[in-house]
């Protein structure tokens, strides 16, 4: 027998484990309802190739569906992406893109082929447009996208083993310049060689998955992970995923840099591109800051790397200057998603090293608390490069005297994002 | 008071021995899926077939329609490798660029076609063989234009004749061995050391 006064607490409480379950569960359900267990689910899947980078992690090398149904995957079908791939267009597959500003002021149009339309700076942007796009062109609707570029099929394959494809055996060490010869010989412009090619490589990877044993799925699981924490794998699946799967710009306050780079007419040069970011900022008394950032890249093939550079910086940065090693254009100054964006078009000799440095001044984006100044920068990775060095240096307002850093110096190599922090008083 | 000390005690040696088994399975599991990995990245250990010809480096090898030569192993950086690349390569996909830790072995095969009909050769039957026992399969070829115009069809023509450089992709620190013709029976097995 209880008090009536009990009686609000005992509400609480069963309150409070009903929300609790409802968060444990709410997710779970998502997560069962994305895996097409309610209903059969419809992916896009994109196949990206990272040696040819773009904004969103590689050129499209293939586009395609697969259906998942009870957590199985089936029905994967590819296309090539060529114009003439798609029965529905009425404007030979040209897409109309609204931005960003950087890439339509500096290329002079609104107006992509659909292969070329990642031009966004990150998949979570990307990939609801790509769908609308592809509803269009195709007429057939989808529930998310997936996105997978040519060294996530590396990793996988490592997981695997080796599978056949046709007659010929497949590895992790021939996949990418299989899939580029493939794509290079193939007869027709729709490239059936290449999509019947990466169909049965799918089709092999995910009978080899399902046979797997448990410790072989534990292994793709933690693949899985690390590739989506790299940026090799991308999933867009609103309200099924908790955030970080889908590549989103991820500018939470403090000083910010996310370095986004697009290969047009630069050949498949990009996995034997090396870059360097160097970045300097000195806080001045004032809190605002003056930075310097350097873009280095190192072109170890034998022609010409092209790369359209976009640096996302705070909103509100003022550049002061920008120089070039080598020949380029820019620098274009635009304003994108809150963040202020500086571009330029780069070439770099074969065999050689060129790079660009961007001056510019912010606004405070340190904090304080109490008598501890924090100054806080978040380097973000593009998705579809393997990884890049970074080197850091910060220099402190007179006086000022470091209590705690990570991640403050050079020869920083990553595969990942890069939180840098800094306390002092 | 004595009883509370032993209920205390006890749970917490429970609680150790639940943290220690934990830490343990965890460890086998850890160490599992790492044999795991190492294991599915290595390629597969080479098995000799029952029936082959043998040959030598710059030794033909006949067998069915074909006759089959290695003429030259080098390494991807060798610049007479990158010459070819340079003089063949039709576009920008070829790839002399290793990826990290591993180097490309270029061998240069000459096929032709033995009898008066077309021969079917595909380069991706050309297996390398390591030094280290396992099969390394090819990545990309390159050859002059007819040899190409071949090479995507899969075939020689009647007297046809093509002479094919094939890169493979093998580990640092391991040298080519061998290279297997596959496809005909008996195989090819030609011995580069």
């Amino acid at each position: 027998m209880t008090s009536d006064s009990g009686r609000p607490v005992r509400y609480a409480t069963v309150v409070i484990i009903a929300l609790v379950l409802l968060s444990v569960l709410l997710p779970v359900a998502d997560a069962l309802s994305a895996l097409g267990y309610f209903h059969e689910k419809t992916y896009l899947l994109v196949l990206q190739d990272n040696s040819e980078l773009r904004n969103t992690g590689g050129f499209l090398a293939c586009v395609g569906t697969i259906d998942v149904q009870n957590g199985e995957p089936t029905n994967l079908s590819l296309h090539y992406t060529s114009n003439s791939t798609y029965a529905n267009s009425t404007n030979g597959g040209i897409i109309k893109i609204d931005g960003p500003q950087s890439f339509t002021d500096f290329y002079g149009t609104q107006l992509v082929q659909f292969r070329d339309m990642n031009v966004q700076y990150d998949f979570a942007t990307f990939a609801p447009l790509c769908a609308a796009a592809y509803k269009e062109l195709t007429g057939q609707y989808v529930d998310g996208v997936i996105s997978l570029d040519f060294s996530a099929l590396q990793e996988l394959l490592k997981t695997t083993g080796p599978v056949t494809v046709g007659n010929d055996v497949i590895t992790w060490r021939n996949v990418i310049d299989r899939v580029h010869y493939v794509s290079a010989t193939a007869t027709e412009s729709s490239k059936t060689d290449l999509t019947a090619f990466l169909t049965e490589l799918g089709n092999k990877l995910i009978a080899t998955v399902q046979a797997a044993d448990p410790v072989e799925k534990l292994l793709l699981l933690s693949t899985l992970q690390t590739l989506s924490q790299q940026r090799h794998l991308l999933i867009y699946a609103p309200g099924a995923l908790p955030s970080g799967y889908d590549g989103a710009i991820q500018n939470t306050g403090g000083d910010y840099l996310y370095v986004v780079d697009s290969n047009y007419a630069g050949g498949k040069a990009d996995l034997n591109v090396n870059r360097t970011i160097t970045y300097q900022t000195h806080i001045e008394d004032d809190g605002t800051q003056t930075s310097n950032l350097t873009i280095t890249y190192v072109n170890n093939c034998w022609w010409d790397y092209k790369v359209f550079t976009t640096a996302l910086v705070p909103n509100g940065a003022q550049l002061l200057d920008a120089r070039y090693s080598s020949q380029a254009l820019g620098p274009l100054v635009t304003a994108s998603d809150g963040l202020t964006t500086i571009s330029s078009w780069v070439v770099v000799a074969p065999h050689s090293a060129a790079n660009v440095t961007y001056t510019y001044t912010l606004p405070a984006t340190a904090g304080s608390a109490g008598v501890f100044g924090h100054y806080d920068l978040y380097v973000q990775k593009q998705a579809g490069i393997d990884h890049y060095t970074l080197n850091t240096d910060v220099t402190l307002p007179h006086g000022a005297q470091v209590i705690h850093e990570s991640n403050v110096g050079n020869g920083t190599v990553t595969s990942g994002d890069v939180q840098v922090e800094v306390i002092y008083r | 008071m004595k009883r509370r000390s032993k209920a205390i005690g006890a749970s917490a040696i429970i609680l150790i021995a639940v943290l220690l088994t934990a830490v343990v399975l965890f460890a086998t599991l850890q160490t599992a899926l790492t044999n795991e990995s190492a294991r599915n990245e290595q390629n597969p250990l080479y098995v000799q077939a029952q029936s082959i010809v043998q040959a030598r480096l710059r030794q033909n090898a006949t067998t069915n329609n074909l006759t089959f030569r290695v003429q030259n192993v080098m390494n991807g950086t060798d610049p007479n490798a990158r010459q070819v690349w340079a003089t063949h390569a039709t576009d920008h996909y070829a790839p002399l660029n290793p990826i990290q830790g591993s180097t490309y072995a270029i061998i240069n095969v000459t096929v032709a076609s033995a009898m008066n009909g077309t021969s079917p050769f595909r380069y991706s039957d050309v297996v390398l063989v390591g030094n280290d026992g396992r099969s390394y399969y090819a990545n990309y070829a390159e050859g002059n234009a007819s040899c190409s115009a071949s090479l995507a069809a899969e075939q020689l023509t009647p007297g046809g004749r093509c002479s094919v450089y094939i890169a493979f992709s093998i580990p640092d620190g391991v040298a080519p061995a061998k290279v297997v013709y596959t496809a005909s029976n008996p195989t090819i097995n030609v011995d580069l050391v």
